[in-house]
């Protein structure tokens, strides 16, 4: 059967819940918005109140001194210091006891004279009293909130004081709202895929699968007896009657083919006439059906493989919560490191973490070899768990650090782990496909943790978004519980095994490989991890702005990366492509840092992220295609584990050299400096890249082996 | 499926409700912070205007009572308290607190704040404030505005109340529409299905018809294979209604299989003559 139509299915049941969740949600946010705009409209305007009372004691006193009120001088010269205290009130007026205007400063509303000759705000004046509560009244008079505050003195009411304060307060609190209700909803859409995934879809794939497959079977002619996979599909009766009558024809054709060998055995007087023309009939058909019993092992590897994307999709969410603010939150635990500037100490628990990872890969994969993947991820998100529950806890830096590699060390457990699973349970034909399910699981966590994570930070605060960081892990080792115990036997496949000095000496001063390895994948890392994840959470709020908006900033790179990412990869057809999406990816991701020389604005750093995501999605892709291509002959010697072992280490110490020459050009000179030193640094290998593999000849591509 | 859908409505609307009353809390909090700054702004004035004079910034005679007005301005406001750079109290609203001293949160907030306004929202002792500067722009003490966290709360939990409110019915109106368009897209294709099943159990039936209780071809030769010809055109007929790829796949699995129960059957009835009329 089509696998369009199984797809269909899948997206049919997925695209409503989707739809529906995304209307309620852009229903729950206009709802909540207009609660919020009810409770904040009477608070803002108790605080306009406030400035005005300044202003109104100022008068009180001016006329006590015998100044007249009509005469009274200065007030618009204080209406326009005012208004450097209080940017929102956009408009004053000082109204006398007719409501007559006798100052103003700003641009009077349109109804604003009508407004204040009202008989409501003359009786307003006459009470001359503010609210019981101590909460001012607003009153919306053309596009203005306008606070009136009644001036009384022991002879009787004087005037009015009325402050406006522009409705567009509203609108800019309103949009930061809404902005983190947009990112809420985004977040919520991958958590529903990931959810519907986990609980429904892939058992609901594995039976279409399943349904695609008996279908293909019966049409095909193949009607050999065999087990069902284990596990109890959704259209089972429909499965059985498909089953038995792929059975009833293998059974007709068993016993027609026994009642020709019975009739051929018997007397030749008993024999039927045209034995002959049955046997040769029954031979036609078996040469053009299959009959019998399928012996080979039916294993539903799809299946099996799809439940590593749930752990590792909450234990990778875990970490990524912490990414928009853990440099903010070294950087609170500073203490003095002699010899070692802030910059630098503020970098190091990142570096050390990348560094962990790095250096942990090659080890950790042996391990897994060894104890098994489920064993490993436990232990994994267990030691995580608990360097989170730590990091909560810590009292400095120099703690920190050492909590920090905890967290490391679990993280590359999972992830190495997670990835021998994929790579246990896929064909040479499915790998691709097999690690999309991998990566993607990874890059929905990249969507939704950042941005949530900041959210949290910045209304729980970050001590506690640690705690929910832990809570995550742990509750991650429940799922990978679910996971076979067991090693999954791959035939042919050989051990893992540690590429030893001299082959990573012979490959690091080979220049082909170090043109893809020192050229295009260690600045990239470089890349990432220097700006996404030490100088943007920093310098975004150093700008005055919030750890929301910098973890809103790195879900637009996650974002970019989910949406261009399998475009920029389909465009990978051919080596020239792949040769122009490296070196141009490279230079696009470069410019990224380099936009900043425009402006320092929150905006250019959004500009940026665009342009790193954009850039890296059009480069990751075709990079280890290409390490393939100039490394064939190092391939055919050392074995295509040891070269990619040793890029992946290397590029993975470039993840744990960004942060630090980030904080080595922060410190010298400043974030801004940063950004456009490190672009522009990577724009330069780009271009290098292109002329280098210009200039060299071009091999055909080999299949390769996709990994993150 | 309709599981699936209500929880994945309930854990989307639940995460957007409760970081929406996080995002309410953070931004009315902040509003209040605001609103004690410029009262403290103001008490700043006073100050500024009585040194202009030529007072000593620890010698204000009139800073009770500016204190204790300032403080009867706001119900939100607890009291002011001034203090100097180490945190020892100089003048205050409330003449019982006068000789506390500033709670550690509180110097540790300003130290932060650098020359900015502080704000230190832990219960008991809330307090926003800003750090006093002399004519040298020199740091002379720090001024902080006690409020009533628990009046913020309350309308904070007022909120609340009213976002689970909308959250809750949000909720249930979308599980109801999620499940019944979920349910619509299900009965679709348990349709599909059945005209599947009822096309395979008619082909299936056909097949039983023209095999005797012995497992033989029944009713002998070649109008018995008429007769199963006969019923699995009509089976084939019956797929016609599945539509797409689905029913595409069913003539093709019918067709095949069809096909061989076909032959096989003339081969056995080839070598079963007995069976022949």
């Amino acid at each position: 059967m089509n696998t369009g139509y199984l797809r269909g299915i899948y997206f049919r049941l997925a695209g409503v819940v989707t739809v529906v969740v995304m209307l309620a949600l852009m229903v729950n946010a206009y709802l909540s918005q207009k609660s919020f705009e009810r409770a904040l409209a009477p608070q803002l305007a108790t605080k306009v109140a406030g400035v005005g009372a300044s202003i109104r004691s100022l008068v009180l006193r001016a006329v006590e001194s015998g100044v007249s009120f009509r005469e009274l001088y200065g007030v618009t010269e204080r209406f326009a210091e005012i208004r450097e205290e209080a940017p929102e009130v956009t408009y004053f007026a000082l109204t006398n006891a007719q409501g007559q205007v006798q100052h103003e400063k700003g641009n009077a509303p349109s109804g604003a004279a009508s407004h204040f000759t009202s008989p409501a705000m003359l009786a307003l004046l006459q009470r001359g009293e503010a609210a019981a509560d101590g909460t001012a009244s607003s009153t919306l008079v053309g596009k203005l909130y306008i606070v009136s505050l009644p001036i009384v003195n022991a002879t009787g009411p004087l005037g009015m004081l009325h402050l406006g304060l522009d409705a567009g307060i509203f609108d800019a609190l309103m949009l930061d709202m809404l902005m983190d209700v947009v990112v809420v909803l985004v977040v919520s859409l991958f958590f529903t895929m990931e959810l519907m995934n986990f609980i429904a879809g892939a058992k609901l794939e594995a039976s279409l699968r399943q349904l695609g497959a008996s279908f293909e079977r019966g049409a095909s002619g193949d009607f050999r007896a065999r087990r069902r996979p284990r596990g109890e599909p959704a259209f089972g009766s429909l499965l059985d009657l498909m089953d038995l009558h792929l059975a009833r024809v293998n059974r007709s054709f068993g016993q027609a083919a026994r009642e020709i060998e019975a009739n051929r055995r018997g007397p030749a007087h008993e024999r039927a006439s045209a034995l002959v023309r049955a046997q040769m009939g029954l031979r036609s058909l078996a040469q053009r059906c299959r009959f019998g019993i399928d012996e080979t092992p039916q294993q539903d590897n799809e299946s099996q493989l799809a439940k590593v994307r749930a752990p590792l999709f909450m234990f990778i969410l875990a970490e990524e919560l912490t990414r928009s603010f853990l440099p903010g939150y070294v950087k609170h635990l500073l203490v003095p490191i002699p010899w070692l500037s802030s910059e630098i100490v503020v970098g190091l628990p990142i570096a050390l973490f990348m560094l962990i990872v790095a250096i942990g890969q090659p080890f950790l994969g042996v391990y897994t070899e060894r104890v098994g993947h489920r064993k490993t991820m436990l232990i994994g998100a267990g030691i995580a768990a608990v360097g989170f529950v730590a990091t909560m806890l810590a009292h400095s830096v120099l703690d920190l650090l050492l909590w920090r590699s905890l967290c490391a060390v679990g993280y590359a457990m999972v992830f190495v782990a997670g990835q021998a699973y994929v790579l246990d349970h896929a064909t040479p034909g499915t790998r691709a496909k097999s690690f999309a399910l991998f990566v993607g699981a990874i890059m929905a966590a990249t969507v939704c943790g950042p941005s949530i994570g900041g959210i949290l930070a910045d209304n729980i605060g970050v001590r506690p978004t640690f705690a929910i960081a832990a809570l995550l892990a742990a509750a991650s080792m429940l799922v990978i519980r679910s996971l076979p115990a067991g090693r999954h036997k791959v035939e042919g496949k050989l051990p893992v095994r540690l590429p030893s000095l001299a082959e990573m000496g012979a490959l690091i001063s080979n220049p082909r490989f170090m043109t893809v390895t020192a050229l295009a994948a260690m600045p990239a890392k470089i890349l990432l991890t220097g700006l996404c994840f030490y100088l943007i959470p920093l310098y975004v709020v150093q700008m005055g702005s919030t750890q929301a908006m910098a973890g809103r900033i790195l879900m637009v790179y996650a974002v970019v990366m989910v949406v261009l990412g399998p475009l920029t990869a389909s465009l990978a057809t051919n080596k020239t492509r792949m040769y122009s999406l490296v070196g141009g990816g490279l230079i696009v991701s470069g410019l990224g840092g380099v936009a900043m020389l425009a402006g320092a604005d929150v905006g250019w750093v959004f500009l940026a992220v665009i342009l790193v995501g954009l850039g890296q999605s059009m480069s990751i892709a075709a990079q280890s295609a290409l390490l393939s291509e100039h490394c064939a002959p190092e391939i055919a010697k050392l074995g295509e584990g040891v070269v990619y072992g040793v890029y992946r280490l290397l590029e993975r110490l470039g993840n744990a050299a960004g942060p630090m020459i980030a904080a080595l050009l922060a410190m010298h000179f400043d974030y801004r400096t940063g950004f456009i030193a490190i672009g522009a640094g990577v724009s330069i290998c780009g271009a290098l890249f292109f002329m280098l593999s210009l200039s060299s000849p071009k091999r055909a591509l080999r299949p390769v082996p996709l990994t993150t | 499926m309709i599981a699936v859908a209500v929880l994945v409505c309930g854990f989307a609307i639940g995460m957007a409700g409760l970081l929406n009353y996080f995002k309410y809390r953070a931004t009315a909090n902040q509003v209040v912070v605001d609103r004690m700054i410029v009262t403290a702004k103001a008490v700043e004035g006073s100050i500024q205007a009585a040194m202009a004079l030529g007072m000593q910034f620890s010698e204000i005679g009139t800073m009770p009572g500016t204190l204790s007005r300032e403080s009867n301005a706001d119900v939100l406001i607890v009291g002011i308290d001034i203090f100097d750079t180490k945190g020892r109290p100089l003048y205050s609203s409330d003449s019982l607190r006068g000789r506390q001293s500033a709670p550690d949160s509180w110097t540790s907030a300003v130290k932060e704040a650098g020359r900015g306004k502080w704000a230190v929202n832990d219960g008991k002792e809330s307090a926003a404030g800003i750090v006093l500067r002399n004519n040298f722009d020199q740091p002379m003490g720090f001024m902080a505005v006690r409020f009533s966290s628990e009046l913020v709360n309350e309308a904070a939990r007022a909120v609340g109340r009213e976002l689970a409110v909308v959250s809750l019915i949000t909720f249930l109106v979308a599980a109801l529409v999620s499940s019944g368009a979920v349910a619509r897209v299900t009965r679709q294709l348990a349709r599909e299905m059945h005209a599947v099943e009822s096309a395979l159990q008619g082909s299936a039936n056909a097949s039983a018809a023209a095999l005797g209780a012995d497992g033989k071809p029944s009713g002998g030769g070649s109008a018995a294979l008429a007769q199963q010809l006969v019923a699995h055109k009509a089976s084939v007929n019956e797929a016609n209604a599945v539509p797409g790829d689905l029913g595409k796949a069913l003539r093709r699995f019918l067709r095949t299989t069809q096909a061989a129960e076909r032959r096989i059957a003339a081969v056995r009835t080839v070598i079963h003559p007995g069976t022949r009329r």
